[in-house]
């Protein structure tokens, strides 16, 4: 008879203590069954990439997409970059998104701090006209008047200023700060903090995970917007890169019009620049979201618990 | 400017809110643009003084686009003085393009500001954002001084837009008026009649296309090997597609368009003997979606689809997708495939031809379009301003075989294009690499007549869509409406184009039975359709 010590083996340190030990057959079947999702998953990619670096009579030979080009060429990120439109609508993109973020972010810091603080004054009209914004938004056209009467018609201000603080991450931003301790805040006023030190000093570093959510909503909404650049602006010199590309896109059936073009050079097929503006369009953010991944479930938690 | 927000700004702003949510059309992108009403006696329409410049190989008229089978041999000037005072010009634009280069680094552009002597400054709309766009242009009253619109995309409440904020151009243009401009003038009848006028007056300058309907594009060779002929019966048509339907390949290409259009319901409508969307009975407007051949041809779409003849994926794919599977010989035909871009696409691998109704039971008629693409409105302004925006929209206009034509359409010449040894502009990598008149959209303030001529293109292919053209023409029917101004349908156009627009498309893919049909069109027909027929017909009698 062997000892209960000898009958018990020893567990992985992965697994919880009340879960059985898993047999092979489920491992590999567990295995095959994250790649196959995986392979679901960045197949579409892969069509993407590779149809946007396929040449043109392939993608036509191919009935519009290619899996794996034969003849690789970059000449449709050629188009969609020649002539310097396209890298001024980036670095219109990337100003806007960085300013547009950072003035979001501080004015939204700003206000859920003041309005997650007890006994403000006027702190709760203040906060249902902000919500009733968030329910009953201006519509197109008075939007455009405000904008207009406002003097930022034609203005990178125009693409910033009307969509500045979204009510959706006040909300979050007020429900993390009102989840400090209090006695946090009691402690630093005893210590002689005034409200903006509190904010820096105390609440700001401990609200890491969900500025940095927040943030990336921010930035993704300013990278991704054409809309207001659509309406505000009038010179397509100052349109940001998302408009820009969107025209490629929509214009794709017309880039092959050789009545237009003619047939020197390299006229692509509409599939192969309308993915290379995808690839385009997408690469920033998958650069950034890995590096603000570890804090995105944190923050997205917290705004999802009510306080 | 002032940043101060006035009382009126608020009203403006409240009603135009208040009107954008009572008003459908406002939002969307599809409605009438004709806007005959029903107002005052109308004026006479333009006079139509042909432009005599180099002769067509194959002979054009109102109806038919003149075919050249290669480029004319001499080039004239139809413009002999700069027609601009050096002002700035500001026109509200449309484009299919990506965003040109700017001013300073685009020769084209300057040598269009060099060319007409004004500062063009364009903004720029997304052919898809129209109508958003121009309802913010229009709401904001900071009009520019050309304002192009697009047929399908109507300014909103144009019949009260154009008058309260537009130049009446009746005086310039109307009758014998119009000979001040020689090139607005050459503008074929179809064209102004298409855009139609506006309590009874002139309030815009037509961008002109020919009059012969939406083509369903063929391959020849398949088609001819199948045993298509142009004299086809619908069994003909049924047995030749059946013919093309099979190993991956499909005989009819198909896209879901609004109102079936992407399906050719259209064409099989005329073939059975549909009117082309109304017909006038004697001063009672009838829709072509109340008889019954347009049930019929309903039908027998749905008959074809429901034996695989179209392309499965017809319901979701693009017509991007359709027109390079049309290429690659996927499938073997599909509706509104541009001859400008398919013979480049199909690169020689088959021959493009169009094909003409097949016979039924009922009176097949070809469908004609309505002969314009959209019209340019221009800003009120003092006369003398007028007669000169006037005179560089008679620029734009300027025909095929002049200079200006040449400029405007090819560039500038050693700059754009070379000439190749038949004295035809070949396109220099500048021009095709972007700086080019796609980019820079002068053809949507105004536009030639166009011609049957495609650089490249091979004699046979002009040949081939002159033809055609010929023959469709010589049994069109014209749609009853054409020209004439319903406010219904100007407010409700897009909704009630989608009730009849689901309706199709239900019965076609098998969703809804033909029987379903009746419904729907009783819908339509309570929700507006009965008032668009009356307003129609209003605008009919009081507009002669």
């Amino acid at each position: 008879m062997t000892g209960v010590g000898a009958s018990v083996r020893p567990r992985r340190r992965s697994r919880p203590a009340w879960k059985e030990a898993q047999r092979p057959a489920t491992t590999v079947a567990k295995g095959v069954a994250v790649v196959a999702v995986l392979a679901l998953v960045l197949f579409p990619f892969v069509i993407i990439l590779s149809t946007s670096l396929a040449s043109p009579r392939e993608v036509v030979a191919n009935g519009g997409w290619a899996v794996w080009p034969s003849h690789p060429t970059l000449g449709a990120y050629r188009e969609v970059l020649r002539g310097g439109i396209v890298t001024r609508a980036l670095l219109v993109s990337i100003g806007i998104t960085a300013v547009g973020t950072l003035l979001s972010l501080a004015c939204t810091v700003g206000l859920a701090y003041a309005l997650s603080r007890p006994g403000l004054p006027g702190g709760r009209p203040v906060l249902m006209l902000i919500l009733v914004t968030f329910l009953f938004p201006p519509g197109i056209i008075p939007g455009y008047l405000v904008v207009s009467e406002t003097g930022l018609l034609n203005s990178y201000g125009s693409l910033i200023l009307p969509v500045l603080v979204n009510v959706f991450n006040l909300v979050v931003v007020r429900s993390f700060f009102q989840a400090i301790p209090a006695e946090l805040y009691d402690a630093a006023h005893i210590d002689g903090a005034g409200e903006f030190v509190v904010l820096r000093r105390i609440v700001m570093p401990l609200s890491r995970a969900v500025l940095a959510v927040v943030g990336l909503f921010y930035a993704v909404g300013y990278w991704n917007s054409w809309f207001y650049a659509l309406i505000y602006l009038q010179d397509n010199q100052k349109w940001p890169l998302q408009l820009v590309l969107r025209t490629y896109v929509v214009a794709g059936g017309q880039l092959a019009d050789p009545a237009a073009l003619g047939q020197a050079g390299f006229v692509a097929a509409p599939q192969t620049i309308q993915m290379a503006v995808v690839v385009i369009a997408t690469l920033p953010i998958l650069l950034v979201f890995p590096f603000l991944q570890r804090h995105f479930v944190r923050g997205v938690m917290t705004g999802a618990i009510k306080t | 400017m002032n940043p101060t927000f006035s009382r009126r700004s608020l009203l403006r702003a409240a009603t135009l809110g208040a009107g954008v949510i009572a008003a459908p059309s406002l939002l969307a992108a599809c409605s009438s643009s004709s806007t005959s009403g029903p107002k005052g006696k109308q004026v006479a329409w333009p006079k139509y003084i042909p432009f005599r410049g180099p002769s067509a190989d194959l002979p054009g008229s109102d109806l038919v686009q003149p075919g050249y089978t290669k480029y004319p041999s001499k080039i004239v000037q139809s413009v002999p003085e700069k027609p601009g005072d050096g002002s700035t010009v500001r026109v509200a634009v449309y484009t299919f393009g990506s965003p040109p280069a700017p001013l300073n680094g685009n020769k084209f552009w300057q040598a269009i500001n060099d060319a007409l002597g004004i500062k063009l400054e364009l903004t720029l709309i997304p052919f898809t954002d129209l109508a958003t766009k121009m309802q913010t242009l229009i709401a904001g009253g900071d009009l520019p001084d050309l304002i192009c619109t697009f047929f399908g995309i109507s300014i909103p409440d144009a019949a009260r837009f154009l008058p309260a904020k537009c130049a009446d151009l009746s005086e310039y243009l109307s009758g014998d008026a119009v000979a001040k401009y020689p090139n607005l003038a050459n503008l074929p009848p179809h064209a102004w009649q298409g855009m139609g006028l506006t309590n009874g007056r002139i309030f815009g300058v037509p961008i002109e296309r020919g009059p012969q309907g939406g083509p369903f594009a063929i391959n020849k060779e398949k088609f001819a090997a199948a045993g298509w002929s142009e004299s086809w019966a619908k069994d003909d048509f049924v047995a030749v597609c059946t013919k093309l339907t099979g190993n991956r390949r499909w005989a009819l290409g198909g896209t879901s368009g609004d109102l079936g259009s992407g399906l050719g319901v259209g064409y099989h409508a005329g073939c059975f003997g549909a009117p082309n969307n109304w017909r006038n009975d004697g001063g009672t407007f009838v829709s072509t979606f109340t008889t019954p051949e347009y049930e019929a041809a309903l039908g027998f779409t749905r008959d074809l689809y429901k034996k695989g003849l179209y392309y499965p994926d017809a319901m979701t794919t693009s017509q991007a997708n359709i027109q390079t599977l049309f290429y690659n010989g996927t499938v073997a035909s599909a509706w509104s495939i541009l001859a400008s871009a398919a013979f480049t696409g199909i690169n020689g691998a088959f021959s493009l031809d169009y094909a003409l109704p097949y016979r039924t039971a009922g009176r097949p008629a070809n469908s004609a379009g309505n002969g314009y693409f959209g019209y340019t409105a221009l800003k009120k302004a003092p006369k003398q301003r007028i007669e000169m925006l006037l005179r560089v929209l008679n620029y734009l206009a300027a025909p095929f075989g002049t200079k200006e034509y040449e400029l405007t359409h090819f560039g500038v010449e050693g700059v754009h294009f070379t000439r190749g040894a038949d004295g035809a502009p070949k396109p220099t990598p500048l021009w095709t690499k972007g700086e080019n008149n796609v980019n820079l959209p002068l053809g949507y303030p105004c536009d030639a007549p166009q011609v049957l001529y495609f650089a490249g293109s091979t004699p046979e292919v002009i040949t081939t869509l002159h033809d055609w053209q010929t023959k469709w023409m010589a049994n069109a029917s014209w749609d009853a409406s054409r020209g004439l101004y319903s406010p219904t349908k100007d407010r409700h156009g897009v909704t009630l184009d989608k009730m009849l627009t689901d309706g199709i498309n239900a019965i076609v893919t098998g969703q809804k039975p033909v029987g379903s049909w009746d419904s729907a069109v009783k819908g339509w027909r309570k929700a507006g359709g009965d008032a668009i027929a009356a307003e129609y017909a209003a605008a009919k009698a009081a507009n002669g």
